[in-house]
């Protein structure tokens, strides 16, 4: 699959120990060493990890109360189209106006910005995932429970959580990755307080261009979000050969 | 007692449903993006009415305009040829296991983010250089490959999900009339197709056009296309009232494009 070529060279090129050429003879982690030694890329990741594992549980939640309501109620075309916009829009007109958003109401660019920024689009990726997971399931199991005394709540945690936490893990694993690679976003909404590792990334490759240390940063950001997103597709395997047929 | 219903009832009921703790949660999921995207979108365009637009900056805002068209545009064109080949063959000549598989690696792939994806390119465009001795970064091919690169698999899955939809009935019965390889391509798989086709074109065109990365990266300069110029004028600039009106720009030759299409289909463009 040649789409991945680069991403392999990109790899290779982070263990060899030469600047202009991949010389796997020597292989040498030094540059990982330099990375990760570095305070400002330490703290991006930090960053990185904390916004996005905050943005994923938070849209995961209510995507999955929003996507249940949803079932339950079932308000109709016009509630839906208001949350699934932002996955039809470019991500750089949402930036832009929220950028303008937060610069009309003089708001210090920071980590609530962004993370405000991410969840637009993460609840509606986690709206969408889970609402069509969650309307596969049988009426009849909740009135079921219901008629032997449940309460909504109870019908929550025992019936319906068991049935759909894959794609809540899903849903989850998703807008991490989102939020963890996002770039465009995050650039409109940061202030100089707050790098995560995209952002790094994109300042170090503006200064210096190409050099093994971002090879190095960026083989590990690679490995973090294919094993999410081969998480899904395991945890997800049954839905995706359904909807495949 | 009226037969009819009094409209004290009515009002109740509805009082009633407003106190309904999941009309409450649909609510608040709508208010938050109304406050964090659809008021920010209006200001945005009362931004350009403001009076400190500058015409000069816009007028010469247009060659960028039209560089990103361009660029756009031929992406879009050889991103569907590449999808439309590479997805022919993996419709109809592979086994059910190798599609399985593909889809899984083109979404992860896609999932890796255009970051990653872009700067592993312009390394490997990097070493390739020096192999080569060729310069290739920072200029105009660059950033088509890039382009390329990183919208084709957007272009290749709502292809190759039109032509898995095409019941092989039809080209086995094209078959039997005695239609060759090509005119079976020509006149049975690619109309069947068109539906995936015109998602393809959606989404890369409308996607391309706002990129930021891959134009920075790959082409160093901060001013080939309107994403880029609109980031410069915001953040170096300050110039947000013309930031806000090139990127109300954007959004309507999208807006534009997405409607001209979908009145000329008719059909349903099929992107899932």
């Amino acid at each position: 699959m040649f789409l991945y070529i680069p991403i392999i060279i990109n790899i290779l090129g982070s263990l060899s120990s030469q600047r202009y050429t991949i010389d796997l003879t020597h292989i040498t982690f030094e540059w990982y060493y330099k990375a990760f030694s570095n305070k400002e890329i330490t703290t991006a990741t930090i960053n990185s990890l904390l916004l996005s594992v905050t943005s994923a549980v938070i849209a995961s939640v209510l995507g999955f109360l929003t996507g249940y309501a949803y079932m339950m109620r079932k308000p109709g075309g016009f509630v839906e189209t208001v949350i699934y916009i932002p996955i039809i829009i470019p991500e750089i007109i949402e930036a832009f106006t929220l950028a303008t958003f937060y610069i009309s109401l003089g708001v210090e660019m920071g980590f609530y910005t962004v993370l405000i920024g991410h969840l637009t689009f993460n609840i509606a990726y986690a709206f969408v995932i889970l609402r069509s997971r969650l309307e596969m399931i049988s009426r009849e199991l909740i009135d079921v429970a219901k008629s032997l005394g449940a309460g909504e709540i109870t019908v929550i945690i025992k019936v319906i959580l068991p049935i759909s936490y894959p794609a809540i893990l899903s849903a989850a694993l998703l807008t991490f990755a989102l939020s963890f690679d996002d770039l465009v976003k995050t650039l409109f909404t940061t202030g100089p307080g707050f790098k995560t590792l995209p952002i790094l990334i994109w300042s170090m490759t503006g200064r210096g261009g190409i050099s093994p240390q971002i090879n190095a940063i960026t083989a590990v950001i690679l490995i973090i979000s294919l094993t999410s997103s081969l998480l899904i597709s395991y945890i997800l395997r049954r839905e995706l050969i359904k909807t495949y047929y | 007692m009226s037969i009819s219903r009094s409209s004290k009832d009515i009002i109740s009921r509805k009082i009633d449903s407003i106190k309904d703790p999941f009309y409450i949660v649909i609510l608040i999921a709508s208010i938050y993006m109304i406050v964090f995207l659809y008021i920010p979108i209006i200001i945005s365009i009362t931004r350009i009415f403001s009076t400190d637009l500058s015409v000069m900056l816009i007028l010469n805002s247009i060659p960028i305009l039209i560089r990103t068209l361009i660029i756009s545009a031929i992406t879009t064109l050889i991103s569907i040829l590449i999808a439309l080949v590479i997805s022919y063959y993996l419709s109809f000549y592979t086994t059910y296991l190798e599609k399985i598989i593909f889809i899984i690696m083109i979404t992860s792939s896609y999932w890796i983010g255009s970051l990653l994806k872009t700067y592993s390119l312009a390394y490997l465009i990097f070493l390739l250089e020096n192999i080569l001795g060729q310069r290739i970064l920072y200029t105009d091919i660059a950033i088509y490959i890039g382009m390329i690169y990183n919208y084709s698999p957007l272009a290749i899955i709502p292809i190759f999900l039109a032509m898995e939809r095409i019941d092989r009935i039809y080209i086995e019965s094209a078959r039997c009339l005695g239609a060759g390889e090509t005119h079976i391509f020509m006149k049975v798989i690619m109309p069947m197709s068109k539906p995936g086709v015109l998602a393809g074109f959606l989404l890369v065109f409308t996607g391309s056009m706002g990129e930021i990365i891959i134009p920075q990266i790959l082409g160093g300069s901060p001013r080939y296309m309107i994403g880029q110029w609109i980031y410069e004028l915001t953040f170096s600039f300050k110039r947000v009232s013309d930031a806000s009106l090139l990127s109300i720009i954007y959004l309507i030759i999208s807006l534009a494009t997405v409607i001209s299409i979908y009145r000329k289909a008719g059909r349903e463009v099929v992107i899932f």
